[in-house]
């Protein structure tokens, strides 16, 4: 009887007051001081991670090129291939991708019309089973949708990168992990907005050195 | 000459019954086992699209007088062999469809290809059944059972109504199809049996010889193994003895061996003109199965779908389904046509659907996972086709780099998963967003501007390449931060290009993401 009781509270999704927080599973995200920021020591792995950005260049592809080049070459290669981008705002540029150490043979850009449109996509990636990671970029999607997809996450075992306009940080989501990207004229600010049992904390994204 | 062939002539003289013991003790080597598919329902089923029960409706032939009632209609009265009016007064509201033999025989064509998944030896017996030999099929597929399964639950998902029935020769397969005797007779021996049971009819003998036998008494088919051979034929005639001689595997019984055409066109009629897609992918699927079935005969797979969606005074929609790589399986056919199908407007409603597709390159087994499911590999090619099917084909695309210094050219769209052709650059700092084409900045006493003045953090980098093309660059990049704290990478066109007049003009090509 005490068993499938202690199994329920044992489970990563259930968060509970008073006691230390385990941890899902992560992946490094191959910044020293941004993995003692974040819940677990990394990216979640198979969760949805949600990004505010302010505005574009302040650093949200630099934040997870360590993890893209990681996966590239990670065991799980042979059976994920694809680092999806769906609906990105610009063209991801090929040789920076590549100076970053990112496999370009395993690059899929997905242009969706609409936000419909790219949270259908986005679906389809985690589902298959096949992306060792995807990045979306959503406006708007209402908490539905967003269960969805992190239940897809979970099925897929995919990770899932969530960049959204700051205005979606009100709306409740199903995220592992919140982060903002604050702007500023010297340099962007990470702020850890939200995560799932703990509190806020920043960090200078200008300050993260590459392991 | 062995004992067997000279027990295969039979006895003029001697009586019908038993003589199959002849069979079983001749040669041991495998005997055919003959597997027959019924398809009793097929006028009303090319004419409904995969709808066949929805409502009352008959088929009748030219003259006029029912061929075949779907469920409806039959529970309100309305029989085989009934006139039009008659039937009418049955049941108000009654569609009523002429016959379509061309389509049935059609269909009919289109599942001995597809049948031929199971064996290589069908045979057709127009107007509405398929013989398949089977025996050197029962390993593969674990048993008769279990492949009478597998077919009944494939044409099943394609909306064929079947009977099916096993026995030693081909025409004692038919015989107890049309019967609906499910039972395989496997025994040569029990064949007489078996047969004995049936009544008269189900040999399709003509209509006089069915009424002599009537004349006679004769109820089953084991009344007339009992009766005299002579006085058989000389009162029945030659034909129906012969008939029951092949039966019973006395008589040899040889069958044309079907020949599949080389590519597949199915062709099919809807119920009702319809905008429902539901309805459509339903009806496709049947098709689709059938496609799967011609496609396996032949180890062949597919790698272009052409799918013709008729209407009324309109010119057909036509919609290609391309695939990444070469498959076969019907429900991944019904997943992207489906996904495509979502995003079309139909212009008008949909009277019928044809499907067309060229067997291509052989199908490679390693492809499709050991064990039914998909490999890594597949899933990743699956997802780049359902994403294809949806958003159009170049929604989805893969990044590649070229060997070039102009930044604009240094990279371009490729096949998803195509590698790359060049090495990585080394040493300049590139942004990880890249704008389609240099946005122009406004400027303010020569220094560009973007919502406040940019400040500068490096460079410039000179690049001055691409004078033999026609497309030259003289431009100096530089590293800016924006007031909002963005980082930009800008550049200025240098004067002196020829053509070019606006001098010192700066613009945003890219951000450092």
């Amino acid at each position: 009887m005490a068993e499938p009781l202690q199994e329920l509270l044992e489970d990563p999704r259930i968060w509970r007051a008073g006691r230390r927080q385990r941890h899902w599973p992560t992946l490094p995200s191959g910044y020293p001081e941004l993995d003692a920021l974040l819940p677990g020591g990394g990216w979640p792995a198979a969760m949805i991670t949600e990004v505010a950005v302010e505005c574009w260049g302040s650093g949200e592809l630099t934040l997870f090129m360590p993890l893209l080049a990681r996966l590239a070459n990670a065991g799980r290669a042979r059976t994920a291939t694809w680092i999806a981008w769906i609906s990105p705002p610009f063209l991801p540029y090929a040789p920076a991708l590549a100076a970053a150490g990112v496999d370009l043979a395993g690059v899929l850009v997905v242009r969706g019309g609409d936000d419909a449109e790219t949270l259908w996509a986005t679906e389809q990636a985690l589902q298959s089973g096949s992306c060792r990671v995807v990045l979306a970029w959503v406006g708007r999607a209402d908490g539905r949708r967003l269960r969805r997809l992190q239940l897809a996450a979970e099925g897929g075992r995919t990770p899932l990168i969530l960049f959204r306009p700051p205005a979606a940080l009100g709306a409740p989501s199903p995220a592992a992990l919140r982060l903002s990207l604050i702007a500023d004229a010297g340099g962007a600010c990470l702020r850890l907005a939200r995560h799932r049992g703990g509190a806020s904390r920043s960090l200078p994204v200008a300050a993260l050195r590459e392991r | 000459m062995n004992t067997a062939t000279a027990r295969a002539r039979p006895d003029p003289a001697g009586p019908l019954a038993p003589v199959a013991a002849g069979y079983a003790a001749g040669r041991t080597p495998v005997l055919p086992l003959w597997l027959c598919l019924g398809l009793p329902r097929l006028p009303l089923e090319v004419r409904s699209g995969g709808c066949v029960d929805e409502d009352a409706r008959i088929i009748v032939d030219h003259a006029g007088r029912v061929v075949q009632a779907s469920t409806p209609a039959a529970e309100n009265g309305v029989a085989p062999g009934l006139p039009l009016n008659a039937a009418h007064a049955l049941c108000p509201g009654l569609v009523v469809l002429e016959r379509d033999e061309a389509a049935e025989h059609d269909t009919l064509l289109r599942l001995a290809a597809w049948a031929g998944a199971f064996t290589s030896v069908v045979s057709l017996v127009p107007p509405a059944a398929l013989l398949l030999e089977v025996r050197g099929s029962l390993r593969l597929f674990g048993g008769l059972e279990a492949l009478r399964r597998r077919i009944r639950t494939a044409l099943r998902s394609s909306s064929h109504a079947c009977r099916d029935a096993v026995a030693p020769t081909p025409l004692a397969a038919l015989w107890l199809a049309r019967a609906g005797e499910a039972d395989a007779v496997m025994d040569p021996a029990a064949l007489a049996g078996r047969i004995g049971r049936l009544r008269p009819a189900v040999t399709g003998w003509p209509e006089a010889t069915l009424a002599a036998l009537r004349g006679l008494g004769i109820e089953s088919l084991a009344e007339c193994l009992r009766l005299p051979r002579d006085g058989f034929a000389r009162r029945i005639g030659r034909g129906p003895l012969a008939d029951l001689d092949r039966a019973l595997g006395r008589l040899a019984d040889p069958r044309a061996t079907f020949c599949p055409p080389p590519r597949y066109r199915g062709e099919l009629e809807l119920a009702a003109e319809t905008t429902d897609t539901a309805r459509l992918a339903r009806a496709l699927h049947g098709l689709f199965v059938e496609l799967e079935g011609f496609l396996r005969a032949r180890q062949r797979a597919v790698a272009l779908l052409t799918i013709r969606l008729a209407h009324m005074r309109r010119p057909a929609t036509v919609l290609t389904l391309g695939l990444v790589s070469p498959g076969l399986e019907a429900a991944h056919f019904g997943a992207l046509f489906t996904a495509r199908l979502e995003r079309l407007a139909l212009a008008a409603p949909v009277l019928g659907v044809t499907l067309e597709a060229e067997p291509g390159e052989p199908f490679d087994p390693a492809l499709a996972g050991l064990f039914g499911d998909e490999s890594g590999g597949t899933a990743g090619v699956r997802l780049v086709e359902r994403l294809r099917a949806r958003l159009g084909h170049e929604a989805v695309h893969g990044l590649c780099l070229l060997d070039e210094h102009r930044p604009e050219q240094a990279w371009r769209v490729a096949e998803p998963g195509a590698g790359t052709a060049a090495a990585a650059p080394g040493g300049t700092l590139r942004p990880g967003w890249l704008l389609e084409s240099p946005r122009p900045l406004r400027s303010r006493a020569g220094r560009p501007w973007l919502d406040g003045e940019l400040r500068f953090e490096s460079g410039p980098e000179r690049l001055e390449t691409g004078w033999w093309d026609g497309r030259e660059i003289t431009r100096d990049y530089w590293v800016a931060r924006a007031a909002t704290g963005a980082r930009l990478w800008i550049f200025r066109e240098r004067p002196g290009v020829p053509g070019r007049t606006d001098e010192a003009g700066w613009y945003l090509h890219g951000l450092f993401g």
